[in-house]
């Protein structure tokens, strides 16, 4: 596989200074608070916090939350935290594994017109969910056919630049 | 909201600067190894001697395997919630180099684990009568040494840090690495002891710090690779 032009074997700093990687598990610290988690997600990028934390925690519906600690929060609520980073991120390649998980209604609603927008912008978003989108453009491949005895179905979502 | 660049000092300073907030944070996980150290010490002369003469031969030894071990207590946890969180996958993607991220948890586990130890080892040789000429000696040796520790530790740590059950596996890794650490650490006290020249054995101390400090994040970095991809 190759990214503009290079091998993904062997990442070099261009390539992962691109990429933004959301895991299963979001990375997110129980005993810092959401602003500390935030800044640290860029922090160890080499980036200082690009714009302003009380409107990113804002966006994910986490305002005012900048100073509660993170095992004061619900799964939902943590999950929002690194979610958080996805509105004020340069990254053009976005790589999500389940990002909808333990997110309600109204956030999924949010989430999608942020990916609609961030691919809009010439942006690539690869990600993992259970549930159905509702965003034009994707390219989907359903893993059901692959996953043999599979109870859950996986799809792949992906938007195109 | 301008295109940035990207800075490794920064990186450097925010890794360090959570290391030191979470440690702050769990003020009993930086106690432990402390506390460990006490107890042995205080033991020490219940249970084999309370003969100064005696106490005073087997202190710089003692001192230091303490040390050793008290270090080793603390090194299971090193990257286990990194781990667990996802923060881990985090750095290994970042597009800085991960030994340098790595040699930053390095350096806050011996600044919060190696310097306490330091700092509390002479008052600890003051129980077990140590001579008076063995103290700065003893400062200098285990201040170079647990840095040492701390790096060989982290290979270990970071070796096994996918294990369910890794800290028995982690000793048997680290062990031999610190042989030469304690062999030196605690000869350079005894020769202080003795009146012998220590110059030799706290350069080599020097040496294998700075050896390790070299090799270390770039064992420590391959080690968590295999462990995240896993």
């Amino acid at each position: 596989m190759r990214w503009r032009g290079e091998s993904l074997r062997t990442p070099n700093f261009s390539m992962r200074s691109e990429l933004l990687y959301l895991g299963h598990q979001a990375g997110v610290k129980k005993s810092l608070t959401a602003a500390e988690n935030l800044r640290w997600f860029f922090g160890v990028q080499g980036l200082s916090f690009p714009g302003d934390i009380r409107s990113a925690l804002a966006q994910v519906g986490l305002a005012g939350y900048e100073d509660t600690f993170c095992y004061q929060m619900s799964a939902g609520q943590m999950r929002r935290v690194a979610l958080a980073r996805l509105y004020v991120t340069q990254e053009p390649v976005w790589i999500l594994d389940e990002p909808f998980t333990a997110i309600d209604r109204f956030g999924v609603k949010h989430l999608e017109t942020l990916l609609q927008r961030h691919v809009s912008n010439g942006g690539l978003v690869i990600l993992t969910t259970h549930q159905p989108l509702a965003i034009d453009g994707v390219r989907l491949i359903e893993l059901q056919p692959f996953a043999g005895a599979s109870l859950a179905s996986d799809e792949l979502v992906e938007g195109e630049q | 909201m301008t295109v940035e660049t990207f800075s490794l000092r920064r990186a450097f300073v925010a890794g360090l600067r959570r290391e030191l907030v979470l440690s702050y944070r769990h003020k009993g996980d930086l106690a432990n190894p402390l506390i460990f150290f006490l107890m042995v010490v205080v033991f020490t002369p219940l249970g084999i001697s309370e003969d100064p003469r005696m106490l005073a031969k087997i202190a710089p030894g003692m001192l230091w395997v303490i040390a050793l071990l008290a270090t080793l207590l603390s090194l299971d946890g090193l990257f286990r919630s990194d781990y667990d969180d996802g923060s881990l996958e985090q750095m290994v993607l970042s597009p800085q180099p991960l030994g340098l991220l790595v040699l930053t948890k390095v350096f806050a586990h011996w600044l919060l684990t190696g310097v306490p130890l330091t700092l509390l080892a002479p008052v600890l040789g003051v129980m077990l009568q140590m001579p008076g000429d063995g103290y700065g000696v003893l400062v200098l040796s285990l201040l170079v040494g647990t840095g040492s520790l701390s790096l060989i530790g982290a290979i270990g740590a970071a070796l096994t840090v996918g294990l369910r059950k890794g800290g028995l596996l982690l000793s048997l890794i680290i062990m031999p690495f610190y042989v030469p650490v304690l062999i030196f650490g605690s000869g350079a006290v005894k020769n202080a002891i003795e009146g012998f020249p220590v110059g030799a054995e706290l350069a080599i101390l020097c040496a294998m710090l700075v050896g390790w400090c070299m090799f270390a994040p770039l064992a420590i970095a391959g080690a968590l690779k295999i462990s995240v991809r896993a």
